[in-house]
């Protein structure tokens, strides 16, 4: 298998926007990698990543 | 060795549902303490030991909330059915070694109340919340009005979970001791002199004698002090957490303390045998 033809002419996911949620005015912002991280409601720069959707596993100890 | 014949004999002295006084007697010290021991760490019972959290907007964290259901006395009264995980043949948990337990919590927001502040909007997520998927193991709460609280809720925040209870003893963990407290006294009257008391001036005044003082003679000021003599009464107090009844704990203990030195019986005699073959002697 050629694993550079792979790498290289695979065409890219379009990358997916991430919703964050705005530490100052708590509104949802969807930001897509390397956007700048700035929240478009109030400007703020500091965002919160959302609960994981999947399920989480602990230990009762 | 000749002090102990006929071997030990317990009389009980009072039987509650969650706890129970007993008098061991004719025994050593040692096997008492064995026996405390034992029903402290070594009798098996139910506990949750794994969290499958799915949703979690309440206040408190996930491992937080996890290490909270932990500590849940489940009752344990069948847990000779089920085996130990790790003696079990399925990959990770399956019915012959695990009791599910599931909690799914969502408090919606009733907007006539919302912003009245007379009415208490707090919703409190307790043991009976949890759902077991086996009746003979679920949450020690024969007290309804007094569940165990696992944390409290604001509406609109939800909480959905899965938990995997264990077979377990609490050498592992404490979660999964049967009892809350075990204790035992000898020698009310301190005639063997194992008790120094710190005194301000009178022993005798400072220091009363116990409840089980009633069970024996109190001392002959004309007898001299015997260093020879040993202890053979002890007044053994257990109480539980309700996941077994109190005699089931210390029955149980017995029986573990049996199988115990009957294996190292059989391990000595092997080594014995060995050692004749091979030294003569």
């Amino acid at each position: 298998m050629n694993y550079n033809a792979a790498q290289t002419s695979a065409p890219k996911p379009p990358a997916a926007a991430i919703p964050y949620i705005c530490a100052e005015c708590g509104s949802e912002n969807e930001i897509k990698p390397k956007e700048p991280i700035r929240c478009k409601e109030c400007g703020y720069r500091i965002m919160y990543k959302k609960r994981t959707k999947r399920m989480v596993q602990f230990e009762a100890r | 060795m000749d002090m102990y014949n006929g071997g030990p004999e317990v009389s009980i002295r009072a039987l509650k549902k969650d706890s129970m006084k007993f008098v061991l007697s004719n025994t050593d010290l040692s096997v008492a303490n064995a026996l405390r021991r034992i029903m402290i760490a070594e009798v098996p019972t139910m506990a949750i030991d794994m969290v499958e959290i799915e949703t979690n907007s309440t206040v408190l964290t996930d491992e937080f909330i996890a290490h909270r259901l932990g500590m849940i006395p489940l009752s344990s009264f069948d847990v000779d059915r089920i085996q130990y995980t790790r003696d079990c043949t399925c990959t990770l948990y399956c019915p012959n070694c695990s009791v599910e337990l599931t909690l799914h919590v969502k408090v919606n927001v009733d907007y006539d109340d919302m912003n009245d502040p007379t009415i208490d909007k707090t919703r409190q997520v307790t043991s009976l919340d949890l759902v077991t998927s086996d009746e003979s193991v679920k949450p020690v709460s024969d007290d309804r009005a007094h569940p165990i609280l696992i944390v409290k809720m604001r509406p609109g925040q939800e909480l959905k979970l899965k938990c995997v209870a264990k077979k377990g003893v609490a050498k592992e963990h404490a979660k999964w001791s049967p009892v809350y407290g075990v204790s035992f006294e000898y020698d009310p009257y301190n005639k063997l002199r194992h008790s120094h008391y710190w005194i301000e001036e009178d022993e005798k005044l400072e220091w009363g004698v116990s409840a089980n003082a009633v069970e024996e003679a109190p001392i002959d000021p004309n007898e001299p002090f015997d260093y020879n003599a040993k202890p053979d009464r002890y007044y053994m107090e257990v109480e539980t957490s309700g996941c077994m009844k109190p005699e089931d704990v210390a029955l149980r203990a017995m029986t573990i303390m049996q199988d115990k030195l009957g294996g190292l019986q059989i391990k000595l005699d092997d080594e014995f045998k060995e050692d004749t073959q091979r030294w003569g002697y």
